[in-house]
């Protein structure tokens, strides 16, 4: 196997968000979603296209990654942690992002793909031996909402969370819930009924958090005066989510 | 001891003071300014002449200064500053290190005594007097002993009447003269004979009260509720007898006479201490492998909550360390004891007294600039030209710290010599284990193990330093003029000082040094004691505040740090360093060994979140750690006053992790708003 390159920018370790137990998280750089809520907008520019820079990200091989995943081995053998690839978007960088879960795998580590499920299915097909457990986020209902809240129609998106579905795959949903952006009855619904079909369905309250981050990179601040969600609120949308049906539906 | 027996028969009324209302138990002290103490009052016979000036306005009448006279050049400490080996002198020419920018310092005290409360407890006063009958040293002080402490029982009986309190009236008319039958009894007797004997760390007392407790659940005449409210009192009482660097009461572990009894005893203990809620006694918990789990699982309930007790230690690493530290064998090293801010001792059969402490940075400058100290210019190291590589310079380094062990391990055999002649210490010698059979005092060959240890302060500072020449390859003398001025003008070279591989982030190249200087100051502190015929005299590596203090009486060091910063605390990180995750700091800690040394204190903190939402993850953090070979852990939870002082101070709480809406963060790293805003939320947690 020839030895691939692929441009992160951040490995975190000890992260304890980011699906089961303890785990090391890998940001790839790249995503060709625009959330309006992106608290990581810096992570947007896919330096492998013309005229896209991304000055503080880096390049690396899988090897190189996998040394620092093994420095916290026996963290995620006692939490059932392991490796997480969270970006950006991972799968914009898909030779890549295979090679490095197939070697993590080879290697013994539980894998977790944090992606928003854009891609196709011949990818699909090869990440689905290799992940243990898909982090699939589910941002908006209507075809019409996803293309404006994130820059893309949601036809491709809801496709691969029916094909992981489908096959069986062990996935949590992971929903942003951004007041006067995309909560409301319909979504709610939806959740309710999509958290019925997977292991676990994580509630992200929205924080404006990335406010300075855009300013710093130039960018309009795109959801400028919506206030961060408090945890009552938050916990009031879960239980109206468990009204609606849902199941196992924790705050994330 | 004549002479100890007459001081004693004046002493110990006047330190027991009054109960008041309230106790449950009689038993409050308040040190005289003239007598004689292992530690809380001075070391063996002081006259504290400061607090007696201030007493009476500076202006002292005939008697007092009359007395002043009689103690000028009498006082146990006096005597071993005067009559101190000439090497030790010259290298420790003052007691002032609380004010001095010196390398290393002598203490005067007769730290970590723990007595034998088994044998008190199954013999009484009267079971005392009886067995040290055939002793020709033992017999008559032993008498007057009981005669006093029989006079200061009642005299409490006394008050405990006026007071309405038959309670406590009752359980002291019960250990006037027999053996306590009750658990009320014997924290009665045990609270008494530990104020006497001028002790203030409590040894394992789940397995002394342990039985006590168990018969008077069975028998009923206590339920779990009234037995807590007891040890609740007793734990009021030891706050009140204040010494928040001692006050140590051990629970849990290996080598228990009685575990389950000191399980049930452990459990009310650690409820009690959630209780109370203060910062003594420092309960420190006890844990291994064949261990009922429900301890530690309440020890961490308590811990979540956020009081900062227990204490663990993991006996699975701790036995065997302390066993290789301290030679002796494995059920020997079961006794041990953690005492005062982190050190051990082997439970009432040794001494081994913290009786130095040393500042590592200061011996690194003093190393850097040829055996002067580089802001006085004041010679007081091995003088000679200055080192201009990193390996001269450790060299150098290696030499201060051998200096300052050397004499410090001279000047402590010197303490216990002197003290030894002038001392007795009757109560902590005849409640030791080996003083009554040897007919021996526990400073004169009545003790089976003598050691001693060093504390050492700023140990990561020095790792920091060492890995941040060797990274940056600054030259020497670029570093002296850097460290004269304190940075100024040196602002380039302190950043990439400061951004040099760091201890404490797992990486190797911070790690390496960190493993060592520990190792070097480990070793020679062992030659040291060897050298005057000690097979073990160890460092010690505690969390207190002197790394303040110390920083505070120290320049700049090429780690960064600037002039007067605070050092690391014990064997952690400096502040703010730790940038790479809790798992890395664990894989950095493990490296250091803890068979090598009398104690090390590993501070840890963690977010409420981790601690009470996901506690499985925190669990399994402390299990990984405890398995890679951690010893010992302190930890507390990240409160509204750390988030205050990252704010103040953001570049110390680099480690500190938040968790933000549906993700987390670097706490220093967020904007001000969102800052306040956690700050707010952190309050409600
Ligand atoms: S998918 Fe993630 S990285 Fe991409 S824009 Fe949306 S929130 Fe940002």
């Amino acid at each position: 196997m020839t030895k691939l390159t692929g441009v992160i920018f951040d490995i975190q370790r000890s992260a304890m968000h980011d699906g089961p137990g303890i785990r090391t998280t890998v940001f790839f750089q790249g995503c060709p979603l625009r959330c309006r809520w992106c608290h990581n907008p810096e992570s947007w520019a896919r330096p492998w296209l013309k005229g896209q820079s991304a000055p503080k990200s880096r390049s690396a091989t899988a090897d190189e990654i996998l040394e620092v995943v093994e420095l916290d081995r026996a963290f995620y053998e006692r939490s059932g942690g392991g490796l997480t690839v969270s970006g950006g978007e991972p799968t914009a960088q898909p030779e890549f992002l295979v090679q490095l879960l197939t070697e993590a795998k080879s290697l013994g580590f539980h894998t977790c793909l944090d992606t928003t499920g854009l891609f196709g299915s011949s990818l699909l097909a090869r990440l689905f031996p290799i992940t243990d457990v898909f982090l699939l986020d589910y941002k908006a209902s209507s075809s019409v909402e996803h293309q404006e809240l994130t820059g893309v129609d949601n036809r491709a998106i809801a496709a691969t969370r029916k094909r992981l579905v489908a096959t069986g795959a062990n996935v949590i949903l992971r929903c942003p819930l951004i007041d006067g952006a995309n909560v409301n009855g319909r979504h709610l619904s939806e959740i309710a009924r999509i958290s019925r079909q997977v292991a676990q369905t994580q509630l992200l309250p929205y924080h404006s958090l990335g406010r300075h981050k855009y300013e710093a990179l130039g960018i309009r601040v795109p959801l400028a005066g919506v206030p961060s969600m408090s945890s009552d609120r938050l916990d009031e949308l879960r239980d109206a989510i468990v009204l609606r049906g849902g199941v196992r539906v924790e705050v994330g | 001891m004549e002479r100890e027996t007459r001081v004693l028969e004046v002493f110990l009324p006047l330190l027991f003071q009054p109960i008041q209302p309230g106790d449950r138990f009689a038993g409050r002290v308040a040190y005289p300014y003239v007598g004689i103490s292992l530690e809380p009052g001075g070391l063996g016979y002081y006259c504290d002449v400061a607090r007696i000036l201030a007493q009476c306005n500076h202006r002292p009448n005939a008697a007092v200064q009359s007395m002043f006279e009689f103690w000028k050049g009498r006082t146990t400490r006096e005597l071993i500053r005067e009559s101190a080996p000439f090497e030790a002198s010259k290298a420790l020419p003052s007691d002032e290190w609380m004010t001095e920018s010196r390398p290393a310092f002598p203490l005067y005290r007769i730290g970590g005594i723990v007595l034998d409360y088994e044998k008190l407890l199954s013999w009484g006063t009267a079971g005392l007097q009886q067995n040290t009958e055939e002793s020709p040293l033992w017999s008559a002080p032993v008498q007057s002993l009981c005669a006093i402490l029989r006079r200061v029982i009642s005299t409490y009986v006394d008050q405990a009447r006026q007071l309405g309190s038959t309670d406590i009236a009752d359980s002291l008319l019960a250990i006037q003269n027999r053996p306590p039958a009750s658990v009320r009894d014997a924290i009665q007797l045990l609270w008494i004979v530990a104020l006497s004997s001028g002790t203030w760390n409590y040894g394992r007392l789940d397995d002394i009260l342990g039985p006590y407790l168990q018969a008077d659940l069975k028998d009923g005449s206590l339920t779990d509720e009234s037995a807590t409210d007891l040890v609740v009192a007793l734990w009021d009482l030891i706050s009140q007898y204040d010494n928040k660097w001692n006050n140590r009461v051990i629970v849990g572990g290996k080598g228990r006479k009685n575990p389950e009894a000191a399980d049930a005893f452990a459990r009310i203990a650690i409820e009690a201490s959630r209780r109370v809620r203060r910062d003594q006694p420092q309960l420190s918990l006890r844990f291994y492998g064949g261990q009922d789990p429900d301890l530690l699982r309440r020890g961490l309930d308590s811990i979540a909550e956020g009081v900062t007790f227990p204490i663990l230690y993991n006996d699975d690493v701790y036995v065997p360390a302390v066993s290789r530290a301290f030679r002796v064998t494995e059920e020997e090293a079961e006794q041990y004891l953690p005492y005062g801010c982190g050190e051990t001792v082997l439970s009432h059969c040794s001494v081994s007294s913290p009786n130095g402490v040393m500042n590592l940075p200061l011996c690194l400058l003093i190393a850097l600039f040829g055996g002067v100290h580089p802001q006085t210019g004041v010679a007081m190291g091995v003088m000679g030209s200055v080192p201009n590589s990193l390996d001269e310079l450790w060299q150098r380094y290696c030499l201060e710290v051998d200096r300052g062990m050397e004499a410090l391990a001279a000047y402590q055999r010197h303490i216990y010599d002197v003290t030894g002649t002038e001392a007795a210490f009757i109560v902590a010698s005849v409640l030791g284990s080996d003083c009554v059979n040897r007919d021996k005092t526990l400073l004169a060959g009545g003790s089976r193990y003598v050691t001693a240890c060093v504390e050492t302060y700023g140990n990561t500072n020095v790792a920091d330093s060492f890995a941040a020449i060797e990274h940056t390859r600054v030259s020497l003398d670029a570093m002296r003029e850097a460290i004269r001025a304190n940075w100024v003008g040196s602002e380039d070279l302190r950043h990439s000082l400061v951004s040099s591989p760091k201890y404490g982030n797992d990486d190797p190249n911070g790690d390496r040094w960190a493993v060592r200087v520990h190792e070097q100051a480990c070793g020679s502190a062992n030659r040291a004691g060897e050298r005057i015929g000690w097979d073990r005299h160890h460092i010690v590596i505690i969390n207190n505040s002197v790394n303040v203090l110390f920083g505070q009486l120290t320049p700049a060091t090429p780690d960064g740090r600037s002039s007067g910063d605070t050092f690391a605390n014990a064997n952690n990180p400096a502040p703010g360093n730790d940038r790479n995750g809790v798992t890395a700091f664990i894989n950095s800690l493990v490296k250091l060994d803890a068979s090598l040394h009398a104690g090390a204190v590993q501070n840890m903190k963690f977010s409420p979140d981790l601690v009470k939402r996901r506690r499985p993850l925190f669990e399994s953090l402390l299990d990984v750690y405890f398995a890679k070979g951690g010893a010992q852990a302190m930890i507390t939870v990240v409160n509204r006053a750390d988030l205050e002082a990252a704010l103040l101070e953001p570049e110390k709480w680099g480690h500190l992790m938040v968790r933000v809406g549906g993700f987390s963060a670097r706490f220093v790293d967020l904007a001000p708003d969102i800052q306040r805003e956690i700050l707010e939320r952190t309050v409600h947690d």
